[in-house]
This record gives structure tokens, sequence and C-alpha cells, in this order.
């Protein structure tokens, strides 16, 4: 069992187990554990791998992603919905980043590679990733793109 | 690979026609307007896609400024490149994002190495210059610098860039 001892500053601090922890802490525990534990070679997927993450902290997940990853010979598949997490990822990242995406007419998903939206040198000229992700210009892109 | 072509400075005078600056670079290398011209077609065609960093226009503003005469025409004549690149009418596009230039730690780094390059006669914006081929680079677009300066068109990305395994030989 995981436990943790919490307290305000000069009181008596007193133990929590893991149902009393925040999220984003038994997240980033059990993400860590995986790439810490399984075998190398093998493939580790995440849905939603910031959740209940303090977006300040996303810059020390893909560093820790990517460290982890490559130390123990683990590959990492992980999905987000989070700007910050596509910032601190940055331009490096560009050629590893798959748009998950929806047709207009046929309504079935798609996935796209970031760096063959066409547009990608003119948007990344004007805003961060995180910035063009929330502003909803990759996707428009995407669908000028489809359009044409 | 998409390919980025960054405009500098006296390039850009020389394609604006800007007064006294109807040349640049040195004589074995020389680039008129007709050279300019002839360089933005081909690339055209090859749909590459042109950056003009906030510097190259502020700088050229400013010999436009500066110059004897036709101010007012050459002026309209940067402004309407101004507003093709800020609404990225293609091939155009203005490099606007300020944070990949200007945060505190690069204009720390810049205020680190941009002396040397001052004694060498490499102006303030002609380094930031270099910043955002590297942004580039990084994203694995192939980089050209358009340039008369030598320094600056033989730059090569600082830092390798990461090959996703789709790309490596199996």
């Amino acid at each position: 069992m995981l436990y943790c001892e919490e307290g305000w500053e000069e009181t008596a601090t007193h133990e929590i187990d893991a149902r009393g922890m925040s999220d984003g802490t038994l997240r980033y525990l059990a993400i860590v554990t995986a790439l810490l534990t399984r075998e190398p070679g093998s493939l580790l997927v995440i849905e939603e791998v910031d959740n209940g993450l303090h977006p300040s902290r996303a810059h020390i997940l893909v560093k820790m992603l990517k460290n982890l990853g490559k130390e123990r010979g683990i590959d990492v598949i992980v999905t987000t919905h989070n700007p910050a997490l596509l910032d601190a990822a940055g331009a490096r990242m560009v050629p590893f980043i798959i748009i998950a995406h929806r047709d207009d007419t046929s309504g079935a998903s798609r996935l796209t590679q970031l760096e063959e939206v066409e547009r990608l040198p003119k948007l990344m000229a004007s805003a961060t990733l995180g910035r063009l992700s929330t502003e909803g210009r990759i996707e428009s892109a995407l669908k000028q793109e489809a359009g044409k | 690979m998409k390919k980025v072509l960054i405009i500098d400075t006296c390039i850009l005078c020389v394609w604006l026609d800007v007064p006294n600056m109807a040349e640049c670079g040195p004589q074995h290398d020389r680039w008129d307007r007709q050279r300019v011209n002839e360089k933005i077609q081909t690339e055209t065609l090859l749909s590459t896609t042109f950056v003009l960093p906030l510097a190259s226009i502020i700088e050229t503003g400013n010999h436009i400024a500066n110059a004897t005469h036709s101010r007012k025409e050459r002026g309209e004549a940067l402004a309407e490149l101004m507003r093709n690149s800020a609404d990225q009418q293609t091939p155009w596009a203005a490099f606007s994002d300020q944070s990949v230039l200007w945060s505190p730690d690069k204009l720390k780094l810049l205020a680190d190495t941009w002396p040397d390059l001052a004694a060498q006669k490499l102006s303030l914006g002609d380094a930031t210059i270099m910043d955002v081929a590297e942004y580039y680079a990084q994203m694995n677009c192939q980089v050209e610098i358009l340039t008369g300066d030598h320094g600056l068109k033989s730059y090569e990305p600082s830092t390798p860039q990461e090959i996703p395994r789709r790309r490596r030989p199996r």
C-alpha cells in the first residue's frame, strides 16, 4: 500500500493512504511505477496522461516520460487535451505528435501526423502548439486542407 | 520535408528596392533585385513557406524611413508585405510568436552572445534570425536563410533533431 505523511506547518502530521491522495499524484506515481517495472521493449499506452496534474508541472512530466522511456527501452504513447503539455513538448516533438480529429462528412475519427499539416510552418510562426490547439487552428487547417 | 525560407533584412531591402540598398552580399555572390525575384519564384513553385522575422520587418522599416527619397512609396510596399504575412497569405508568414525569441532566458542568452557578433558587424536582428532558423530545424523543416551575409548563410542547426522510428532505416 501507498502511504503519505501530511500536515500543516507546526502541527502534528497524520498518515493518509492512497484514497486520500490527489488524482494527479496517484497518476504520476502509477506512470513512474509502470515505466520502472515494465519489460524493456514493451509499449505503455496512457490515456489523458496529465489529468489532475498542475499545468506548471507539464514540462516535468514530458521530461520524465522521455528520459525513463529511453532509459528503460519502453515505447510510450499518450493522449492529451492539455495545451500546457503541448507547449512543454515544444517544436522538437512535432514529428512525434499525431492529431485525432473527426471527418465532418462521415463522422469517422481520423489520425493525422502533425507534421503533415501543410500550413504548420505558418501556424507555428504565430503561436505555440498549445495556443494553436486551444484556438482550434490546427483543426481548422486540417479541415481546410481536406476540402482542397 | 517542408521547406522554410527565412528572409533577412538586406535581402528584403534589395527586394523592396530601398534606395541605396539595391545590392547586398560579397562580390562573388551578389544579390540584386532580379536574383532575389528569381529565387522567390523558384521557391514559390516548390511550395516553400517564406518566413519574415519581425526583426527583418523592423530593420527594413528603419532603412526605408532613413532613405533619402521614395520613403512613402517603399513604405507602402513593405506595408503590403506586412499585411500579407500577418494574414499568412501564401507563401508568406510573419514570425510573430515572441515567446520563442524574446523570453527572459533568450534575451539573456542574446545578451551573452551578441556583443561578439556585433564586433563582426552582425545586427541584433540578424542574430535572432538564427533562433528562428533553429526553431524550424527542430520541428524537422528544411531551413534556408536567404541573406547576403555568409556567416548567417552557413547556419547549421546546433542541436541534432530527434528522428521518429518510422524514418529510421529498418
